[in-house]
């Protein structure tokens, strides 16, 4: 099952060349956002449950030298 | 004495009727019925030709006042645009060649509406009464009456033959002018469209090379993605290129320095999905547009 959810991301420059930087991490599947300066990610990822979504997404954030602040789910 | 002539004068009466009423026919129908329908599309014709011949510059192929058909797009479309407006035009051989016969269609017909053709007819008919009139009163002609009554009589159903065709001419010319003006509205109609897309992208190239991007990257290599982009776009949001993984940037209209930020990826796992994550954030943006 796909399971959306935004990811509010943390210690990422939203200055830079931030896309890459996540791309290299395995985030290449969410949209990237950028407001008031905080990086939000919008993934729609496949997983046994909501919460193992969540953590293999976490874990590519963390790849790319990101933190996690906030996970909240996308309405459909 | 008077009996011996009965038929002769039957005759000349029915040619006397004939004639008035071929006069009267030409009038109303050769003359007065095509000349006003005509004069009442004359304005709408006008109107298209202009519009046509603003298009045909507008399609830059115009070189000193003559069309070059050459493009594989539409040059038959051109070639009418070029007939109709009455615009010199060059032609490859070929395509000469190739539209010859599909030349026959229309211009023969034209060419008889544009002309005028009342005056020979008339002429015609004129001639052709004198001609009856010769071998009716023509009591010198060593001929018999049998064989002069049968001359008659060919050239009795003659006559009406001609009043005939031109009957079904004039609205032969009608219909196919209504034709041609259609044609000539339709192709306009696709041309225009065309320009409108060009338009479009020459709007979108001027938008997204502001920010000084390469023109290869002006659209998506993925038509949903480009879709979202130009709903965006349609939106009031600004396309940034961008190179590496992200394709653009995409800045919502607010404008402000905190207002949002979405990266369109270049070759994103799942287009589909990653096309509604646009639209989501596009929708999903309160911000309004600065004063500026």
């Amino acid at each position: 099952m796909i399971y959306g959810f935004t990811i509010e991301v943390a210690d990422i420059d939203a200055k830079g060349r931030y896309e890459d930087t996540l791309h290299t991490g395995g985030c290449g599947d969410a949209l990237v956002a950028v407001l008031d300066g905080t990086l939000f990610l919008d993934f729609h990822r496949e997983g046994v449950a909501f919460e193992k979504a969540v953590e293999s997404a976490s874990r590519n954030v963390e790849k790319a030298g990101g933190r996690v602040v906030k996970v909240s789910p996308l309405p459909d | 004495m008077w009996a011996e002539h009965l038929e002769g004068l039957l005759h000349l009466a029915t040619f006397a009727a004939a004639v008035s009423a071929a006069y009267v026919g030409l009038d109303k129908f050769g003359g007065e019925r095509y000349r006003s329908a005509y004069d009442k599309i004359a304005p709408e014709v006008a109107h298209e030709e202009t519009e046509t011949k603003r298009i045909l510059y507008e399609l830059d192929i115009m070189k000193n006042d003559v069309a070059v058909l050459k493009t594989k797009y539409g040059a038959f479309w051109q070639y009418l645009l070029c007939y109709i407006t009455g615009t010199n035009y060059e032609i490859e051989k070929w395509r000469s060649f190739l539209y010859f016969f599909r030349r026959q269609k229309h211009i023969p017909l034209l060419g008889f509406f544009r002309k005028r053709l009342d005056t020979p007819l008339v002429t015609a008919m004129l001639v052709w009464t004198l001609v009856s009139l010769f071998f009716l009163i023509g009591e010198t002609l060593d001929i018999s009456p049998a064989v002069r009554i049968s001359i008659l009589r060919y050239l009795f159903i003659s006559y009406i033959a001609i009043i005939c065709s031109v009957f079904f001419l004039t609205f032969a010319i009608q219909w196919r002018l209504q034709k041609i003006k259609l044609t000539c509205q339709g192709c306009y109609r696709i041309i225009r469209n065309e320009m409108r897309e060009v338009t479009d992208l020459a709007e979108r190239i001027k938008q997204r090379t502001a920010a000084g991007s390469a023109v290869d990257s002006l659209t998506h290599p993925d038509q949903e993605i480009d879709a979202a982009v130009t709903y965006a776009e349609s939106r009031g949001w600004r396309a940034e290129p961008r190179n590496g993984h992200a394709w653009a940037r995409l800045f919502c209209p607010g404008g402000r320095p905190g207002d949002c930020v979405v990266s369109v990826w270049s070759t994103p796992a799942d287009p589909i999905s990653h096309a509604r994550a646009i639209r989501g954030r596009v929708n999903a943006c309160t911000h309004r547009r600065t004063g500026r």
